[in-house]
């Protein structure tokens, strides 16, 4: 076979301009890719897995604290409102049998006595 | 492109003397490098030949460094540095072109006319049409068969190197090889005919 032809031939194939003097720095900026530490993907599922976790349950922890300072806050509202309910009742009851004392005579309590008694007798 | 005897035997003694360095974890940077460096030209011609676009012979000239870089450390020395970094280089291309073929399975054309229309179109082709009817010839082989054909002819490498990079003997090699170059021959000439 004439060699000529081969000749040919292998001219035909071209690189690019700088193609090998520029592979050696490709390619061991390839190998330096490939050999940084890549973490397994099930290792990194399982730290996002429980990073969720954790901040579900600190979420949750922190609703509950907040509602039960809340529901302690309203019953002490409630308690003190109630305790000034009574006292404001039982200072309106004392004034107004002071006040009934004050404007009635004997008979009429009396009357007003015997009325009460006639009504526990269960007659209205 | 085509490697002079008296240059591979250079070329082969001088990358044999790496060996110690790049077993070396503290000397391996360096020396692979150098070992690069030596043989970055001789297995891009090869791989070219077999995967002809030149895009796909540079990501398989890439694979085979870095396999190389990866199990150079597992080195036994049980073959010629440079016979092993061939035949790894011959694999990674032989791999390349099966999953190309496999990818093209779905094109109505055959494998070989693919490949020649893909060569043709490559930016980095230049060939004349004597050219191109010698790589239709080439291509017109089986994959082996070009392959032993590029090694001895473009790389005028020994019958006794093709042997040890491929795993066949040296007779088969020799009756392969005399095929080929009959096939092209007949090839050229229907063409011319034509």
């Amino acid at each position: 076979m004439e060699k000529r032809i081969i000749e040919n031939e292998q001219e035909a194939f071209k690189v690019p301009d700088g193609y090998f003097e520029g592979f050696e720095e490709r390619l061991m900026s390839r190998i330096q890719q490939e050999e940084q530490p890549v973490k397994p993907a099930k290792e990194a599922n399982t730290k996002q897995l429980w990073i969720n976790r954790v901040s579900i349950a600190v979420g949750i922890v922190g609703m509950l604290m907040l509602a039960t300072a809340a529901i302690i806050r309203t019953q002490d509202e409630i308690d003190v409102k109630t305790q000034q309910i009574i006292t404001a009742n039982a200072n309106e009851n004392d004034a107004y049998y002071d006040e009934i004392n004050d404007k009635l005579s004997n008979e009429e309590i009396e009357e007003a006595l015997a009325q009460i008694e006639f009504n526990e007798e269960g007659i209205y | 492109m085509r490697l002079e005897n008296k240059t591979r035997k250079m070329t082969i003694d001088k990358i044999d003397e790496l060996v110690p360095r790049l077993v070396n974890e503290k000397t391996r940077n360096m020396a692979f490098t150098e070992l690069v460096k030596a043989t970055q030209k001789t297995l891009y011609w090869h791989i070219r030949r077999i995967v002809t676009i030149h895009e796909d012979a540079d990501d398989v000239l890439q694979n085979t460094y870095i396999k190389v870089w990866k199990s150079i450390g597992n080195f036994k020395g049980e073959s010629q540095l440079y016979t092993w970094l061939y035949r790894i280089a011959t694999n990674e291309a032989l791999s390349h072109l099966a999953a190309e073929r496999m990818r093209s399975a779905m094109v109505p054309l055959e494998f070989e006319e693919l490949m020649i229309s893909r060569m043709e179109a490559d930016a980095y082709y230049e060939g004349d049409e004597m050219a191109k009817k010698l790589k239709r010839a080439i291509m017109s082989l089986p994959e082996k068969q070009r392959m032993v054909f590029n090694m001895r002819y473009y790389d005028e490498m020994p019958y006794a190197e093709i042997s040890k990079i491929t795993g066949t003997s040296e007779g088969a090699l020799k009756a392969s090889y005399h095929i080929a170059v009959d096939k092209i021959q007949k090839f050229v000439k229907e063409e011319d005919d034509v």
